[in-house]
């Protein structure tokens, strides 16, 4: 039996290779010849990264004692952040809203199945497609940023949502039912309460996507760092473009690093019983008011 | 006049018979068993009466209403049901889970009369020191008993409970069953019990009428004494039973697994 797996993902592997291929059009020789102009393109153009970009632009004036607070890289790196954070909680409601709706142990199969349909052509375009339309429709800036991975993260988040709601206990769901709740009733008071943990674990997590992403909406012109690294694409300042990149990477491990462990707080992973989100709050309340009393 | 009155009830997942025309009727102040193998339709029997499931044809009448008819809302001012075990991620108390039974009969805000139907409940069943303690730190035996509260508190003409005694251990099984029972027969109005269970010797001790499934039709319905047979045992359960009937107590000794006549 293992063989035949091993046997299997060979097939695979050798069908793969026969596919990309067909793919160079039989030209092995591009991918070994590649390599080469990746060393002469890094070692003559991006290296070393220009650090100017940390450094305070030269229009408009710098009033801000700390030179770092008028960069290209901080200020684009905060739109960055900025357009992030606004369109992840709006998405988050957006989202909210719709999921419900969704999930086929909670509404017909009359109501969920179109509410599916339109998260899904919601979420089948990608963000970056989503801000092409924006910046159409609205013009060049953080707003079509904003706007694009609004829509995006509620396709995405919507998903999430329902197949959560979805795997949810049913006793919860019938004995809500028994005391005959509305379903709108039964969602505000049992499955978003029931559901809490996973629900904020997944907007934090899109956060973190949306974080990722937002750099590469600029480009388009949604505003943020991809702006900019389009521009200095556009003027061959690839040494600013690195510095940019490095930027990026460093502010993502950042976020990635917080979002992990801000999530490990309300996922219960395994046998390791973490506190809920709740008996956090309540717990720093609780603990607040015992220090009071003990003053 | 009787209090549940259940005609011809069927119902079927896609492809699937599940119940066939359910006949039956539970008088007043009755505590009646629902007995069969897993499987059998016992808990989709009690869904159906209570219409989180919708049955596929048939009449449900309580007190003359017929529920198919009646809102949600008004079903659960009538119909209590407690389910096999429901957990929560929240930190609830017990006071609050308990106060949720009053659901059905509040308007905007929870009123002195229902906080007193609360304390009443948790009274009744032994609940009172454990009032404010956390619900998902309970046993057991703790949470079923308050589950059973709750469904009191909800003041019902009918309780529904999907096997109360599953899992719990036997001290504890006993004590919800008396307590079911006492508040059944010593109810002042009107008010009775369908309850699905496993235990036939609990069923046999505490129930006024069993209603024996299988298959997804009533094999037998009337008093313990005529419903638990050997006969009637072999052909459900599939066991060998001996019934020891003395004055006070009806026992059944289960002898053992009955195997098909080709197997040695």
């Amino acid at each position: 039996m293992k063989w035949l797996l091993y046997g299997v993902l060979g097939v695979l592997g050798a069908l793969a290779i026969a596919i990309l291929g067909d793919l160079a059009g039989g030209d092995w020789g591009r991918f070994s010849g590649g390599l080469g102009n990746l060393y002469v393109f890094f070692t003559e153009s991006m290296w070393p990264p220009d650090w100017s970009v940390l450094e305070a632009r030269s229009y408009p004036p710098c009033e801000s004692s700390i030179e770092l607070f008028c960069s290209v890289g901080y200020i684009s790196m905060v739109e960055t952040l900025k357009i992030a954070f606004v369109s992840t909680i709006l998405g988050f409601f957006g989202a909210i809203l719709l999921s419900p709706l969704a999930a086929r142990n909670l509404q017909s199969a009359w109501i969920s199945i179109p509410i599916r349909i339109l998260l899904s052509a919601i979420r089948s375009l990608p963000s970056l497609i989503w801000a092409i339309i924006f910046v159409i429709v609205i013009g060049f800036g953080p707003i079509s940023g904003v706007l694009a991975m609004t829509f995006y993260t509620i396709g995405y988040l919507g998903k999430l949502q329902y197949e959560t709601f979805e795997g949810m206990n049913s006793g919860a769901l019938e004995a809500g039912r028994a005391m005959g709740l509305s379903s709108t009733s039964i969602t505000a008071n049992i499955v978003i309460p029931e559901n809490s943990n996973h629900l904020l674990s997944q907007l934090i997590f899109m956060f973190e996507y949306n974080v990722r992403h937002g750099t590469v909406i600029g480009i388009v012109g949604a505003g943020g760092v991809g702006y900019y690294i389009n521009n200095y694409l556009k003027f061959l300042q690839y040494d600013k473009v690195f510095a940019l990149l490095i930027l990026i990477f460093v502010v993502v491990i950042i976020i990635d690093l917080i979002s992990f462990m801000a999530r490990s707080f309300v996922n219960e992973q395994g046998d390791v019983r973490r506190p809920t989100w709740m008996n956090l709050l309540l717990r720093s309340f609780k603990d607040d008011s015992e220090a009071k009393a003990s003053e | 006049m009787a209090l549940l009155d259940v005609r011809k009830l069927s119902f079927s997942w896609p492809g699937r018979d599940v119940l066939h025309e359910i006949d039956f009727k539970v008088e007043q102040n009755q505590l009646v068993s629902v007995l069969g193998v897993n499987g059998a339709g016992k808990t989709t029997l009690l869904k159906c009466i209570n219409r989180i499931l919708s049955y596929t044809s048939g009449e449900v009448k309580l007190q003359s209403n017929d529920m198919a008819k009646l809102p949600l809302i008004n079903v659960a001012r009538h119909i209590a049901y407690v389910p096999q075990s429901v957990g929560t991620n929240f930190p609830m108390n017990v006071f609050d889970v308990v106060l949720l039974g009053r659901r059905p009969h509040l308007n905007w805000f929870v009123g002195e009369a229902d906080r007193q139907k609360v304390s009443e409940s948790l009274h009744y069943l032994n609940l009172k020191d454990f009032a404010f303690r956390r619900y998902d730190q309970l046993s057991g035996g703790e949470r079923q008993r308050v589950v059973l509260a709750k469904a009191l508190a909800q003041d019902p003409d009918l309780y529904l409970l999907d096997e109360p005694t599953s899992d719990l251990d036997l001290k504890n099984q006993i004590i919800i069953m008396e307590k079911l029972q006492a508040l059944v027969k010593d109810s002042d109005r009107a008010c009775s019990a369908l309850v699905a269970i496993h235990d036939i010797d609990m069923a046999a001790r505490f129930s006024d009428k069993i209603l024996l499934l299988h298959e997804g039709v009533i094999h037998a319905f009337g008093t313990p004494l005529e419903v638990l047979t050997p006969e009637n045992i072999a052909k459900v359960f599939g066991v060998e039973a001996e019934i020891v009937n003395n004055s006070s107590l009806m026992r059944i000794i289960i002898k053992g697994a009955m195997r098909p006549e080709n197997e040695e």
